[in-house]
């Protein structure tokens, strides 16, 4: 909300610089957002008056103009369409600064002379957008500086209000709290009744009394609309708002100074001597103030005559009751509506004003009659009206609330002995009296306006605030026992495990948006029918929870090799979605490019699915123990002949636990997203992990004996794996061995065509003693026979 | 015979010392030591010649013999020193290594900055005794907002643009939905953090429809607003620096009463106010909301407010990580450019 500081100083009396204020304000919980001041850089921007006007010889759009200024006639050189001869404007002369930095020098516009320019109201930071010159109206004395004689000096303060606090969205508002905060007496203006000279009148039929409180209404006859007078215009401009006419203007006034929304209909558009509150019919029509014809449904409230809807309750008026310069007859609305049927009403027809933000966040329901009555007043200052109706009302006066504190309370929520007597000028200030009851709490009386004021915790927020939280003190507890808990969960050692083995690694994290479009998902043979859709996505992009990471992750090594990086090793750790409210951890990773980073000394060597996999082995494997083995698998988007699921066991024989999949992205893939280097993915669901921890690992005495190395070099049929030799080796490499790994991998001559040769490095050894060549040789031995009988296996020449 | 052989172990040191001169080389080194001290060589020679000697002549020659020998290897031993100190002088007069060529690459890489910036969060409040929490990002109505107190046709649920699911579920928009799972379960003392990843449907320069909060939450008898600035204190002074200032500005939210915004004095110009764009000139910034859990959200977990009183915080880890890091744009958190992640 937009305030005047002019306009607030006349109901408290502080002279604070602005920037003082508004961090006042700020920490009393009324944030400013923005502050402007008005009026700077007018300095040498006078009333003037146009004498003649003539076109420019040499074009058509300018016109050239002598201008009066007192004693002075100046040439100036204009381009608005609205100049006219005796037009009061405003002049900005020789060496003024405007606001928007323009400055004034004088020139010759296509060849005639300007000593000055005819200033708008945007260029002088009067309004956001102006269309032509400001016209001023001719009772503006002349030759004066424009600064002087609109007092055109004001600070605006941008008040970002609190939903809690709609009592706030008001001059008045701000003034009670400005008057707190500076510990200054606020006593509300008293807005006296306006007697009627007429019985000119309507009924009120309130067929909605739990929406609409109170309403009161009142006819005025005989109305001259016309323009507000100026210094009107200028504030509600300040704050905003577009002048319209008068009537119109004068109900934004008083909204904006007490907070009442208010209305005025042409009372002759009205049918019937009754003004309805009730229910739209289903599919009943009207056409809003915006011009927008609105389609009404049974929920919403309407303002009504006996045959049709005049406004939107709350919400917006009509555009056929509206006030128009040819009205002459007036019904004037000051209404209480309940803030939950009006927030549906503007929400669901994306229908927010002024009058509806204020009723949805609570409006005073005692100002519905007095602010009425001021609106009768200042109409008849301004329209000179003719006949003034009697006020009719509906509803009762609102009872005041009493609430109870115990000082105790206080101390509890606040670590502070305090008194609300302490703070009774603010407390006061804010409209609340209160008073030491008979069992030793406060009773305080809460004013109309307060309706966020409840419970005894609303008033220790109010001490709190008032008192200032700046000045409540730190205090800091001692750990006991009881809230020790420092263990960390399983998710959180997981989570940090395996960033440190991505780190160790050099992969990077990245992280991706958890919804994707249903396309992506599809592209890589994910049903995105079994996930869940959002019912309001910002985008197609983004309209699925993604049931999968490897899919974004792929985006992200497309898009980072496109940028030219050729070394990509990159990994995300987050939840994925089914399509109800599962979510799961999920590990994915990517990798491509050269195994190390290029250095003049090595020959790049390209990283493929076997990188991957080793790596991703090891982080399994250290953190679940047990055994790995490969599935078949058929996706796709991978290399037909590099890809596999991942299948897990705690040892031989035990269940197997499906962990997710490994592979190589399709050769067509590559060439599709115009990759040279081969890509590989994988994505664990981390689900299981979560569960199991390999047990606690315990110290193994080092030996202190040798170990005995042999390699053993076997030819085998080009079909048998090399997982099925591994088994053998687990199984029949006998205790002494201790360890083994493949040195080589040979096909070609002088083998056989089908065949392969492998070799491997095994490590003997014992704990116990050394060994002898005889006994390694024995197992080297018997495990052959055992690769064999198994493998068909033949020990290489 | 034994003054012959004894002649014959004399010459051998000079023949040897012959042999060494025109030795050019290791190798030629070998067979020079193959002739004296082979198996055949000329010292066996005399050594198989020792048996034909009577049993008192045996051991003088053999004495000799010995004393031969050794001198006989460790002259072969310095030579082979000699040689070999020779070729790695050489081999070090010739080494032309330039320490100035580039060095074999490493590369290290990192978390996401977000995430570094998040478990360090995490970190701090685990110093100060609280436990990490997590909880669903997939909601229902009832934990994201009616059991903080923001029942429908609420104003407040303006301000958090909410994304739903088709069926009829959402996308949290603040990680507080934990804080009221722990609360329906667990009997205070109550002090957890509950970081996560939190939705709003709002995409601009400044708005991510993703992003990340760290909730906090503190219930126990006589918790009360002091403790709540002395814990933020601690935080703000530890995560930014001890030279911040902060101030605690009142606020609204539904789920605190009394509410709170924390202001830390601005890290890129340290409140001189001039010219920053960060906090433009007005020397804070706003980093978190706080306050003491309002009576109604105990009485929906079903918790005494007349016996428990506790604390809630909630911070935009972005927020945290672009002050931190000086990042000025939320959106490069989820661009994921290696150019990007590798800074940090």
């Amino acid at each position: 909300m937009l305030i005047s500081l002019n306009w607030l100083k006349q109901f408290v009396d502080f002279d604070l610089p602005s920037d003082d204020l508004a961090e006042r304000l700020s920490l009393a919980g009324l944030e400013v957002e923005a502050s402007k001041t008005l009026g700077q850089g007018l300095d040498q921007v006078f009333t003037a008056t146009v004498l003649e006007k003539k076109s420019h010889p040499d074009a058509d759009r300018l016109s050239l103009c002598q201008v009066r200024c007192g004693q002075e006639t100046l040439s100036i050189v204009c381009g608005a369409k609205n100049v006219e001869a005796g037009a009061r404007v405003a002049l900005a002369r020789v060496g003024a600064k405007l606001p928007n930095g323009l400055k004034i020098k004088e020139s010759k516009i296509r060849g005639e002379l300007s000593q000055g320019m005819l200033a708008s109201l945007s260029e002088l930071g009067l309004e956001e957008k102006s269309e032509g010159i400001w016209i001023l109206p001719p009772s503006i004395e002349e030759g004066k500086a424009i600064i002087e004689v609109l007092a055109l000096q004001d600070e605006i303060l941008e008040v970002n209000v609190t939903p809690n606090r709609g009592d706030c969205l008001s001059i008045q508002g701000l003034a009670r709290e400005v008057a707190a905060i500076l510990s200054k007496p606020f006593s509300a203006p008293v807005f006296p009744s306006y007697p009627p000279n007429s019985s000119a009148s309507l009924e009120i039929d309130n067929q909605a009394p739990e929406i609409c409180d109170r309403y009161f209404c009142r006819v005025l006859k005989g109305v001259k609309v016309g323009p507000s007078p100026l210094e009107v215009q200028l504030k509600l401009k300040a704050c905003g708002l577009r002048p319209i006419n008068n009537v119109v203007d004068t109900t934004n006034e008083l909204m904006l100074e007490t907070g009442q929304p208010l209305h005025a209909f042409d009372l002759d558009q009205l049918e019937g001597s009754k003004v309805l509150i009730r229910f739209a019919q289903t599919g009943e029509k009207l056409k809003t103030l915006d011009g927008i014809e609105r389609q009404l449904k049974s929920q919403d409230l309407v303002i009504a005559d006996q045959t049709k809807a005049l406004a939107l309750a709350g919400i917006m008026g009509g555009e056929e009751s509206s006030v128009t310069e040819s009205t002459v007859n007036l019904l004037l609305e000051s209404a209480h509506f309940a803030p939950i049927p009006i927030r549906r009403s503007a929400k669901r027809l994306a229908l927010q004003t002024d009058s509806s933000y204020r009723f949805e966040r609570q409006v005073d329901p005692a100002a519905t009659c007095w602010v009425l009555e001021e609106l009768s007043r200042r109409l008849i200052e301004r329209a000179s009206v003719q006949e003034v109706g009697p006020v009719v009302a509906y509803g009762e006066a609102p009872q005041t609330n009493l609430l109870s504190l115990k000082e105790s309370e206080i101390e509890r929520y606040l670590g502070l002995k305090i008194s609300p007597k302490s703070l009774e000028p603010k407390l006061k200030a804010l409209g609340l009296e209160f008073s030491l009851s008979s069992t030793g709490e406060w009773q305080f009386k809460i004013p109309s306006f307060r309706s966020d004021l409840t419970r005894p915790i609303d008033l220790i927020e109010e001490i709190a605030r008032l008192y200032g939280y700046d000045k409540i003190e730190e205090a800091f507890i001692q750990l006991s026992s009881q809230d020790l808990n420092l263990k960390l969960s399983n998710l959180e050692k997981l989570q940090s495990y395996l960033r440190e083995q991505f780190k160790a690694q050099a992969y990077d994290e990245c992280l991706h948006y958890s919804f994707c479009s249903k396309k992506l998902l599809e592209a890589y043979g994910l049903t995105a029918d079994a996930s869940a859709f959002l019912s309001n996505p910002l985008s197609e992009n983004w309209e699925v929870m993604r049931p999968a990471l490897f899919p974004q992750l792929l985006g992200s090594v497309v898009q980072n090799s496109r940028r030219g990086q050729e070394r990509l090793r990159l990994y995300e750790l987050r939840s994925v979605y089914g399509p109800t409210t599962e979510e799961n951890l999920h590990l994915s990773l990517a990798l491509s490019g050269p195994r190390s980073l290029s250095h003049f000394r090595e020959k790049p060597q390209m990283t493929d699915l076997l990188d991957l996999k080793g790596f991703l082995e090891e982080i399994l494997l250290g953190w679940l123990g047990g055994l790995l083995s490969y599935g078949e698998l058929r996706l796709s988007f991978l290399h037909p002949k590099r890809q596999s699921s991942l299948i897990w066991r705690a040892h031989s024989g035990a269940p197997a636990q499906t962990l997710g999949f490994l592979g190589q992205l399709h050769p067509q893939w590559l060439l599709e997203k115009n990759i040279e280097n081969p890509v590989s993915v994988a994505e664990i669901d981390l689900a299981f992990l979560l569960g199991s921890c390999k047990s606690k690992r315990v110290f193994k005495p080092l030996s202190d004996y040798p170990q005995v190395r042999r390699d053993l070099n076997l030819v085998l049929d080009q079909k048998v794996s090399q997982s099925e030799v591994a088994q053998v080796l687990v199984k029949k490499g006998g205790s002494l061995l201790q360890s083994w790994y493949l040195k080589d991998l040979y096909r070609g001559s002088p083998l056989q065509e089908g065949q392969k040769a492998l070799t491997y490095h095994l490590t003997y050894g014992s704990d116990q003693r050394s060994l002898t060549d005889e006994e390694v040789n024995q197992a080297r031995e018997s495990l052959l026979e055992a690769l064999k009988s198994a493998c068909g296996a033949r020990l290489r020449d | 015979m034994k003054e012959s052989l004894l002649q014959a172990l004399d010459g051998l040191e000079t023949q040897l010392e012959e042999a060494l001169a025109q030795a050019q080389s290791e190798s030629d080194l070998l067979q020079i030591k193959g002739r004296f001290l082979g198996k055949k060589g000329e010292l066996a020679q005399v050594l198989s010649a020792m048996g034909r000697l009577s049993a008192e002549e045996r051991p003088q020659v053999g004495v000799k013999a010995n004393q031969v020998k050794e001198a006989l290897c460790s002259r072969l031993q310095s030579s082979l020193q000699g040689f070999q100190q020779k070729v790695l002088d050489q081999a070090l007069a010739s080494d032309h290594f330039d320490i100035t060529l580039p060095g074999v690459p490493v590369e290290f890489s990192s978390m996401h900055p977000l995430i570094q910036v998040l478990e360090e969060i995490n970190t701090l409040f685990r110093r100060l005794g609280f436990e990490v929490r997590y909880g669903p990002e997939i909601e229902d109505e009832y934990h994201n907002f009616e059991a903080l107190n923001i029942p429908e046709d609420h104003p407040a649920r303006d301000e958090q643009d909410t994304f739903y699911l088709k069926t009829g579920r959402l996308l949290r928009t603040h990680t507080s939905t934990v804080q009221i799972r722990v609360m329906e379960t667990e009997k205070p003392p109550i002090k957890m953090i509950a970081p996560g990843t939190v939705y709003r449907s709002d995409h601009d320069l400044t708005h991510s429809p993703m992003f990340h909060q760290v909730e906090g939450l503190w219930v126990d008898r006589g918790i009360h607003f002091g403790h709540l600035k002395g814990v933020l204190k601690l935080f703000v002074k530890s995560f930014f620096g001890s030279e911040t200032n902060l101030r605690f500005r009142a606020s609204y939210f539904p789920f605190t009463e009394p509410s709170a915004e924390l202001d830390v004095s601005c890290v890129f110009c340290h409140a001189k106010k001039s010219a920053c764009p960060v906090c433009k000139d007005t020397g804070w910034l706003e980093v978190l909301g706080c306050g003491m859990v309002d009576p109604n959200v105990f009485e929906k977990v079903g918790l005494d407010p007349q016996v428990y009183s506790g604390f809630a915080f909630g911070m935009g880890v972005e927020r945290m990580a672009m002050l931190k890091l000086g990042i000025p744009d939320l959106r490069l958190f989820f661009e994921n450019d290696l150019r990007f992640l590798k800074q940090f």
